[in-house]
């Protein structure tokens, strides 16, 4: 119990190394908008022309910010779950025999891939359908760009904290997991 | 205790009546961008029946015109008869009539003569036939008496046989020049084509190889009246004809009016658009309301969700003069505007209505709707709101779907004739011939004859017309509606 304790503790800490960065977007998103770089970035590259409506985006950002952030705070309480839940799986995992932990590399491929899936399924609910009337400001481009970044993001993250979070034991199922130093953890 | 209750019951029932009423006038609150109406171009005021001035009865004396009186089947023969009805109409849209007969020149005649032109005398002059003028029909004479009085109605009966010659460079011009005159007083030309039975000599027709021939051999032809006055007037001397002659016959009978203001009234200054121009069927959206502001820009109010297609369909007999070439083309000039805030008190505190950049959004489509009482067809104009949105022209989506979800919009649609059409050179197509096709014709033997340059001089009075057409508003509308999902 002590060693699932100690491996949440650090996937907690590999979750830090990333989401700090969610969480500070988070913030910035739910303050509101204000005129600098980020809203140029949301301007220039995430929304369509809404000039030709006579509109100044600064104006119409604050829904788009509170989706900005509801989404963000979805997204990472889900790679939060899922890396933890991993992380406290890793230590169940029926591995008896030198070698065998390799054969859970599938299920953790398949575990990865629903996280992968789930963050998909997410981005796409709140950058298209019509519970967020903000939705409607993002481009086709627009929508490329938060979809593509936040799978790398969120996956990254989710990615550190089960390399550092898994059993020891259990560290040939996760890609790369096995590089770690032999006394980490 | 009881009393005590009452009066709770009271006060609370005074509080919900006076939150209630805040809460209905505020829904019912008008907040509009600012925006100034387009200035309409027409504004035509009914003249008085009372407001009665002379009348010129033109009377065609060539030759041509003989075989009207001298007919071969008396049942078909209304020339005759349209001749003897001619004064008595005359008297009935005009205070004094005065008779005229043309040919090579214009002369003024008597009563008594001009009763003489149901004989074949007329024509012939048997006490004079030296000096006879029944060589040639000049209808720019004829038309240049409309300058006489400006005032005055002007009925010209003759067949138009016109020849080539008269309708090219100075004889062309000289046609024009009254008629330029006639139109920019802001008077009509009626063109009332009759099938008459005929039993004569047509002169006059080209034939190849340059020269003219005649023809006996046909027993109908048509003649013409051409009435040059207020369209009030072109349609009294129509209208009377019609009912006395031509509730059975209508093939025998056509109708034109030439007019350089084809729009007989601005729909939304007359008051005459109502809710069922845009929602036809009976799905109309919730909230709706419909009133007319600024005295007069009827006004949409809905709230709508993105599947809904904005239609708004006014029918042509209510702006367009009846019997005119009517409009070829309509031009919608626009305004959208947004709001983030959908509550007036919003809206008009942050002053949130935003001017969009798009310009023409809508477009127009001839449709014919059916009529409501009977199994008509009535011919109209429906305009798609916000079409061009549609990035995809082919695409049956609603055009809403490619505006904000959440917003508020305000839309103000001014339609515009902007160039007027050219039905009536259609409507006396069968009945005429060209210079080129006229030889051919007459080798035919034909029974019918036709007139010859008929269309060409339609075309000649169109384009005059038409130079003096200036776009016209005929209505203003606004929606004002908010789109939900």
């Amino acid at each position: 119990m002590l060693r699932i304790f100690k491996s949440l503790t650090y996937s907690i800490f590999g979750l830090m190394s990333l989401g700090w960065l969610s969480v500070i977007f988070i913030i910035f998103m739910f303050v509101g908008p204000e005129p600098n770089r980020l809203l140029d970035f949301f301007e220039n590259n995430l929304i369509v022309d809404v000039r030709k409506y006579g509109q100044e985006f600064i104006y119409l950002a604050k829904s788009l910010y509170i989706l900005m952030g509801t989404m963000n705070i979805v997204l990472l309480a889900i790679a939060l779950i899922m890396s933890l839940a991993w992380s406290a799986l890793s230590h169940r995992l029926n591995i008896d025999s030198p070698g065998k932990a390799k054969i859970y590399a599938i299920h953790w491929l398949i575990y990865t891939g629903v996280m992968l899936a789930i963050i998909v399924a997410i981005t796409f609910y709140f950058t298209t359908s019509t519970r967020y009337n903000a939705a409607q400001f993002l481009s086709n481009g627009g929508i490329t760009i938060i979809l593509f970044s936040q799978t790398i993001y969120y996956f990254l993250i989710y990615y550190i904290a089960v390399i550092v979070g898994t059993a020891r034991f259990a560290r040939s199922s996760v890609l790369f997991a096995n590089k770690l130093p032999g006394n980490f953890l | 205790m009881t009393l005590k209750k009452i009066n709770e019951l009271f006060i609370n029932f005074l509080i919900f009546t006076v939150l209630f009423s805040f809460t209905y006038l505020e829904s019912k609150e008008l907040c509009i961008p600012d925006f100034e109406l387009d200035t309409p171009t027409i504004n035509v005021t009914p003249l008085n029946d009372t407001d009665k001035n002379s009348v010129y009865v033109l009377i065609d004396g060539s030759l041509s015109m003989q075989g009207f009186v001298n007919p071969s089947d008396q049942d078909t023969n209304l020339y005759v008869e349209v001749i003897d009805d001619l004064q008595q109409i005359a008297e009935s849209i005009g205070n004094e009539t005065y008779y005229l007969r043309f040919g090579r020149w214009v002369k003024s005649i008597r009563e008594s003569e001009a009763a003489r032109a149901t004989d074949p005398s007329f024509y012939t002059c048997p006490h004079d036939p030296e000096n006879c003028d029944n060589q040639e029909t000049r209808l720019d004479e004829a038309i240049k008496t409309t300058q006489l009085d400006k005032d005055a109605t002007y009925i010209i009966v003759t067949d138009l046989f016109i020849e080539n010659k008269n309708l090219i460079g100075g004889k062309l011009h000289q046609l024009k020049k009254p008629l330029n005159k006639v139109l920019d007083s802001g008077k009509s030309i009626g063109i009332i084509g009759i099938m008459n039975s005929f039993n004569g000599t047509i002169y006059g027709i080209p034939i190849s190889g340059g020269g003219v021939a005649t023809y006996s051999r046909a027993n109908k032809r048509p003649f013409y009246i051409m009435v040059i006055g207020d369209q009030k007037n072109i349609h009294k001397v129509k209208t009377k004809l019609e009912k006395q002659y031509f509730t059975n016959n209508a093939d025998d009978y056509k109708f034109s009016l030439i007019t350089s203001n084809p729009i007989i009234q601005n729909l939304s200054i007359n008051k005459k658009v109502n809710e069922k121009n845009l929602f036809r069927t009976k799905n109309q959206p919730p909230e709706f309301k419909f009133e007319y502001i600024k005295s007069n820009l009827p006004l949409y109010q809905f709230n709508t969700n993105q599947k809904r297609i904005l239609e708004f369909t006014i029918k042509k007999n209510e702006f367009i003069v009846l019997g005119s070439s009517g409009i070829s083309n309509y031009e919608i000039k626009e305004t959208l505007w947004n709001s983030i805030e959908v509550k007036c008190k919003a809206i008009n505190s942050d002053k949130t209505w935003k001017k969009t950049n798009l310009d023409t959004i809508s477009t127009w489509k001839e449709i014919i709707i059916p009529a409501s009482a009977n199994n008509e067809k009535i011919d109209a104009i429906s305009i798609y709101l916000l079409k061009k949105l549609n990035v995809d022209p082919k695409e049956k989506e609603s055009p809403l779907v490619n505006l904000w979800r959440g917003f508020r919009y305000f839309h103000v649609v001014n339609i515009y004739a902007d160039k007027p059409g050219n039905i009536s050179e259609d409507i006396f197509k069968d009945w005429s011939i060209t210079k080129a096709q006229a030889q051919k014709f007459i080798e035919g033997d034909p029974v019918v004859f036709k007139t010859l340059n008929l269309v060409k001089l339609v075309k000649v009075l169109n384009d005059v017309a038409n130079e003096r057409f200036k776009p016209t508003l005929i209505a203003s509308i606004a929606l004002d509606f908010n789109l939900t999902k």
